[in-house]
């Protein structure tokens, strides 16, 4: 899944120890936001999860989309809306169009979402597009 | 909302206006031979009334009309709208009532009910009836229904307690189109609601049916003639209750939209381009009541609202409200949101004073649209300013308390704001790149999903639509095995002619396989869609169909069964309207005992453009009058318009080939007091007259009918013009070689 001509780029981009746009960086929002862009998917496992999404893709221009499994039970809070990433927070429109702020931590490979509710949502990721 | 069964009894006039609504498409053959066969079934003519005693300027002349309706037989459809329902089991003091929505779309009927638990009060050992002052003039005022607690048909769509709600109708079989039998056969599974909270919240109790028959409704329906009974069963085939419907509304549902605001924030009633509540949810068949209540509501800490205090003002200002006798959503626009920028469901889980979940909105009027060019035309404005994001975001809103998510298949009503902005392509700029009517999904679950999840105060915002029954559409199992063929008769034709089609169904496997009797248009089985050069669709099914048992034989290996039809016009008005290659598709298909089956096939016709002015006349007369269908399918010397345009056709050399035999079949027949007229029909049919397959074995039947009238050289010339057609026809049919020879003989 994870498209050959990205990982190039990532590889070179460390290798040459550039901070350019779409390498990693955590200098500004924007970057930031670059670097959650790409497609998502959940790692189960956690019950309070479950309301959450099972794959999402977060797009450039701060929309994301989400799809849930077929087979379950409950509507995913994150459906389609707009998505702005503020340092170690989230701010995610919800399925009643509400903001909700998200503390959020993030490797290379791997996201984790903290809700107001206590509940940590995992992510996994599966694509960069840079 | 207009209704098939208006139209179609139209059809019954002497002067019909039949409009372009009506169903379409014909076999002539299958029409001709139906009407030939109605003839056995009417009642015997009244006497014509002498002219001198009617025409005296003074009385209408009613009587030629009083005879075509003796002589045209009644079609039975259903009306699109809501019914109210009863469903009275056996042998139990109780009964539910309810309603069923029935939605028409292209050629298929959609419906859906649902049931809610009544027991009648029996305190009294008098009957009401005895003691209660009634007014029976108008059942509003009748207090024997209110005693009983029995909706009132002529109160429109009735709302039930939520308390109350058992049973939604997955409904999977109903009449469609026209019909002849008042009887037909209502299909549905029972699904139980077993409450919100409930794991599952709905268990399917089977499959049930209903022979359901047209009849008079009482007093109090809108319409007499829209009314039904019939006994229910279940899939063991024992009768478990009585189930009626009576058409009540236009509508499928109704709701109340109150708009309370702050003082400085707009209503949101429009877009300021011609969209607004009512139209909008015209389109999903919902009647909106939008009522402008306070607008002075008072800000409790600032500017901008959380939604608790939204939830708090709505239940203070709001007008007085019960859920169980009226579906109403709340709006509350103020400045500013806490937790959003444009607009908030914020009512959405029953976790809030209420415990009532989706009655209530809040939007924002006062967010300032980004100054950048994403935002396009609103760009920089405040939001209650900008009256067309403003408003859809409202109805977005709305949605979602109508239990609806976000939807991107579109830029419809679901779509989000930051999703439509950011889609518009240049030159068009957000907003007029918003679709102003909901997804087609959306729209289907706002007319069919279960009542308890689109009514307010139903079952809480965020349960996957999946766990929920929805009505299917028609719902069709590829029949493998067996295979379609469509022949055009005429590959290339000139505007304004009919196209004629031979099609078969033949058994391609090595297996028996159950197919229906007859492929006839009229037999119901067959209907289809044209695409025209652009790629427009129009719909063609049956005008009416005869049968409402539907038969069902074994094919053979390597057998096959065949047919005629002729398509002019369809649901959506002419099928062939400019020249071009079109797409014939034709799908075949049938009841099973489990299911419906089908197979479907196509062929591509070539429109030519008309020769001369003269054709092109002739081709506007056909093509823009709607009855011209009505003479070419049911045939008759009523149908003026029609036959008027058809004998413009006539006088045309170019088409002058293709409308030869419809005339000739009118004029081969009698009408009321005029006899056959075997002797003018001959004239009319050449060598160079298109006839299908159907047509032919129809003219031949006429003449051999008519045998004992028609002279000999009449006879002969047409036997030989149809022995000539016959030979020429580009699909090989036994039957035809038969029927030819038996003209012979």
């Amino acid at each position: 899944m994870f498209k050959k001509y990205n990982l190039a780029h990532f590889i070179l981009c460390l290798s040459i120890g550039a901070v350019q746009q779409g390498c990693i960086s955590n200098s500004s929002v924007k970057q930031n936001k670059m670097n959650i862009v790409g497609n998502w998917t959940k790692v189960k496992g956690n019950a309070c999860s479950e309301k959450y999404p099972d794959e999402i893709e977060f797009k450039h221009n701060g929309i994301y989309q989400a799809q849930a499994a077929n087979e379950t039970t409950m509507h995913p809070v994150w459906d389609a809306g707009t998505f702005e990433l503020n340092g170690n927070s989230i701010n995610i429109s919800t399925s009643n169009d509400a903001v909700i702020k998200y503390a959020v931590e993030m490797d290379n490979e791997t996201a984790s979402f903290n809700d107001p509710d206590g509940c940590t949502i995992k992510y996994k990721r599966l694509n960069r597009q840079d | 909302m207009s209704t098939l069964k208006r139209k179609s009894r139209k059809t019954t006039s002497a002067k019909t206006d039949n409009p372009d609504v009506a169903m379409a498409a014909s076999s002539a053959s299958d029409f001709s031979q139906y009407h030939m066969d109605m003839e056995d079934l009417m009642p015997p003519l009244p006497e014509m009334v002498e002219p001198s005693t009617r025409d005296n300027g003074l009385q209408p002349n009613i009587t030629k009309k009083t005879v075509l309706e003796t002589m045209l037989p009644r079609f039975y459809s259903l009306n699109v709208g809501c019914y109210l329902v009863k469903f009275s089991p056996i042998g139990t003091n109780y009964h539910y009532d309810g309603t069923i929505r029935v939605q028409k779309e292209g050629t298929n009927t959609i419906a859906s009910g649902d049931l809610y638990y009544h027991k009648p009060l029996s305190i009294w050992p008098l009957s009401p009836t005895l003691v209660v002052n009634r007014d029976k003039s108008d059942p509003r005022q009748d207090l024997t229904l209110a005693l009983f607690g029995e909706p009132s048909p002529a109160n429109g769509i009735p709302i039930f307690s939520r308390g109350n709600y058992r049973y939604y109708l997955r409904i999977t079989q109903i009449l469609e189109s026209l019909s002849l039998s008042k009887t037909f056969t209502l299909g549905f599974e029972r699904w139980k609601f077993n409450g919100a909270s409930a794991s599952p919240m709905w268990t399917n109790e089977g499959l049930f049916k209903a022979d359901m028959t047209f009849t008079t409704a009482p007093a109090g329906y809108p319409s007499g003639a829209d009314y039904l009974t019939g006994e229910v069963k279940n899939s063991a085939g024992t009768i478990v209750g009585n189930l009626t419907m009576g058409w009540v509304a236009q509508y499928l549902r109704k709701a109340t939209v109150e708009i309370d605001r702050v003082s400085n924030s707009e209503a949101p009633l429009d877009s300021g381009a011609g969209h607004n509540w009512q139209n909008t949810f015209d389109k999903v068949g919902w009647k909106i009541d939008v009522v402008q209540s306070s607008s002075n509501v008072t800000e409790v800490s600032g500017d901008s609202w959380s939604d608790g205090e939204m939830h708090a003002a709505m239940l203070s200002w709001r007008n007085a409200v019960n859920l169980d006798s009226e579906w109403r959503f709340h709006i509350l626009a103020v400045n500013e949101i806490d937790s959003t920028p444009r607009g908030i469901m914020y009512d959405a889980y029953a976790s809030d004073s209420n415990n009532v979940p989706r009655e209530g909105i809040g939007i924002a009027t006062h967010w300032m649209i980004p100054n950048t060019s994403t935002w396009g035309k609103v760009k920089g404005q405040r939001f209650g300013a900008a009256k067309a994001p403003y408003f859809r975001t409202a109805l977005h809103e709305l949605g979602h308390a109508m239990g609806l998510y976000h939807n991107t298949a579109d830029f419809g009503i679901m779509n989000t704001t930051d999703v439509i902005a950011a889609g518009a392509v240049s030159p068009t700029q957000f907003p007029d790149n918003v679709k102003w009517e909901h997804a087609a999904d959306d729209q289907k679950k706002l007319r069919h999903m279960p009542d308890i999840f689109v009514r307010p105060g139903g079952v809480p915002f965020g349960t996957s639509y999946s766990l929920h029954p929805l009505s299917p559409n028609d719902e069709q199992e590829e029949a493998t095995g067996l295979e379609l063929a469509v022949t055009a008769l005429r590959d290339v034709l000139p505007i304004g002619a009919p196209a004629r089609f031979e099609i078969s169904l033949k058994n391609i496997s090595s297996e028996l396989l159950p197919v229906p009797v007859s492929i006839s248009m009229k037999s119901g089985n067959v209907k289809g869609k044209v695409i025209d050069p652009s790629g427009n669709v129009r719909t063609f099914t049956p005008l009416v169909i005869c049968v409402d048992d539907h038969p069902l034989r074994y094919l053979g290996p390597g057998e096959q069964i065949k047919d005629s039809l002729t398509l002019l016009r369809g649901a959506e008005g002419a099928l062939f309207t400019a020249p071009g290659v079109y797409t014939v598709e034709v799908e075949a298909s049938w009841d099973m005992s489990d299911g419906h089956v089908g197979t479907s096939g196509r062929t591509t016709v070539y429109i030519t453009s008309a020769e001369n002015n003269a054709h092109a006349r002739a081709a506007m007369d056909v093509l823009s009058t709607p009855d011209t269908l009505l003479s070419l399918a049911i045939t008759g010397d009523h149908l003026d318009e029609g036959n008027k345009a058809i004998q413009t056709a006539l006088d045309n050399e170019v088409l002058r080939p293709h409308y030869a035999f419809i005339e000739a079949k009118r004029l081969a027949q009698p009408f009321g007091r005029r006899k056959a007229d075997i002797k003018a029909a001959a004239t009319l049919l050449k060598e160079d007259t298109v006839m299908s397959n159907g047509e032919i074995k129809k003219a031949a039947k006429l003449l051999k009918k008519a045998n004992d009238v028609v002279d000999e050289y009449s006879f002969k010339d047409v036997s030989s013009v149809l022995k000539v057609l016959a030979k020429k026809s580009n699909v090989k049919d036994e039957s035809l070689e038969e029927t030819i020879a038996s003209i012979e003989a």
